[in-house]
């Protein structure tokens, strides 16, 4: 039994140890009476069908001395079988509207330029694809109620598996509606020894 | 937990002939590199505390088992995919074994679920005995229970279903494990698992099972 309780310490101990670590993101599910009415009444008003919606609140800590902390609330909900996140300040002001889409829903044009933009990485696999309208509240509001988009600004973010500069990884990019690549940056994959072994 | 703890102990202690209960800690030691090999070195110890017979009511038996040293080199080949060979060696009261291993890995997300399979193939090798080939599947599913991702300090469950069949001296066998585990992910290096790992083994003939209280430690360089 010694051998069993010491082995279990020292698992513990481990443990007990590295959980004082910096956190560099969290999102956690929140309820409803700690999202900011300003947030919450977009989306009431841009979903008067009140499809069930969950809030999360998100915490990215600067990870250097020249970046600050950004808090952020997220609202996630389906609508007419479309996946739909939105991103508001810590103060409730929208910051942009994510619409998870597939390649064929999208114009011809669109869908064409962006698969010319997709063909510049080997091995490209299309992951995700998101619509993010980003703009003036009312009219973002308006883009989401009527898909009228001409007041806002629409772009595409994809993630993807491909080769971007010979490295082969998973990427999330952000494109203009013309295939311009505005940002890219390689994701994140959490080792998965757990799931190999 | 609590509840498919209830079942597994009814369904062990009243269907099959016989049931074993007890720890089966391990601590997992991996170093990754770019170019996309990882070497892991995992450490598991197997030790019985309750035993029940179809004879005899469930008492109190403690007994060492085994251990296991189990070296495996890996190749992701893909973001989500890696292909890997290994070997273990198993320490037992009765002597040593070896065992050869071959793997083959796929991971993919969907919604917040990470799925992971693993097709596995080993060869054991034990003085005085046949070689026994074991085929291997294993499904998991990695769910985090904050948020649609798991981030630094966040729990999560993980569960897995999987199929073991093995050939020794012409003579097939079947065993079927099911794990479920809560997780606390610390760090990208460093997370703890800990929950029940039920194995069911020959159960056409002789029937026996395990309920092991697994607690895994997991270190990334």
């Amino acid at each position: 039994m010694k051998q069993i309780i010491s082995i279990c310490s020292v698992l513990f101990f481990f443990g007990y140890t590295y959980a004082q670590e910096l956190k560099i993101e969290e999102e956690s599910r929140i309820k409803i009476d700690l999202v900011p009415e300003k947030a919450f009444n977009w989306v009431k008003e841009a979903f008067p069908s009140s499809p069930k919606t969950k809030w999360f609140r998100e915490v990215a800590s600067p990870t250097n001395s020249n970046e600050i902390q950004h808090i952020s609330f997220e609202a996630k909900l389906k609508f007419h079988g479309s996946a739909y996140s939105i991103e508001f300040s810590e103060t409730g002001d929208l910051e942009d509207v994510e619409i998870t889409k597939k390649l064929h829903d999208l114009s011809e044009t669109h869908r064409k330029t962006l698969k010319q933009a997709f063909d510049q990485y080997p091995k490209f696999r299309l992951q995700k694809l998101q619509e993010q309208l980003t703009g003036e509240s009312k009219e973002v509001q308006n883009a989401v109620v009527n898909g009228n988009t001409e007041k806002v600004t629409t772009r595409y973010e994809v993630e993807f598996e491909g080769d971007v500069a010979e490295i082969h990884a998973y990427w999330e990019a952000l494109f203009e509606t013309d295939g311009t690549l505005i940002q890219i940056r390689q994701i994140y994959l959490r080792p998965s020894d757990n799931m190999d072994l | 937990m609590r509840y498919i703890l209830f079942i597994l102990i009814f369904w062990s202690t009243n269907l099959v002939a016989q049931t074993t209960i007890g720890l089966l800690p391990e601590i997992a030691i991996s170093k990754s590199w770019e170019n996309g090999i990882r070497l892991s070195n995992q450490f598991e110890s197997m030790q019985q505390l309750l035993v029940n017979t179809e004879d005899t009511k469930l008492s109190n038996e403690y007994e060492y088992i085994r251990s296991d040293w189990t070296t495996i080199i890996s190749y992701k080949f893909r973001p989500q995919a890696s292909v890997g060979i290994g070997m273990l060696n198993r320490f037992t009261d009765d002597g040593w074994v070896q065992r050869t291993i071959q793997q083959i890995s796929f991971k993919r997300k969907l919604y917040s679920t990470r799925l992971g399979q693993r097709f596995r193939t080993d060869q054991t090798f034990a003085q005085n005995e046949d070689v026994r080939f074991r085929f291997r599947y294993r499904f998991a599913a990695e769910i985090p229970l904050v948020g649609f991702d798991i981030n630094d300090n966040e729990w999560y469950i993980i569960s897995s279903t999987e199929l073991i069949s093995s050939l020794q001296n012409q003579k097939w066998e079947m065993e079927h494990r099911v794990l479920a585990s809560i997780g606390h992910y610390f760090s990208k290096k460093h997370k703890l698992e800990s929950g029940v790992d039920y194995r069911l083994s020959n159960y056409t003939t002789d029937s026996s099972n395990g309920i092991w209280w697994m607690i895994n430690y997991y270190i990334n360089f």
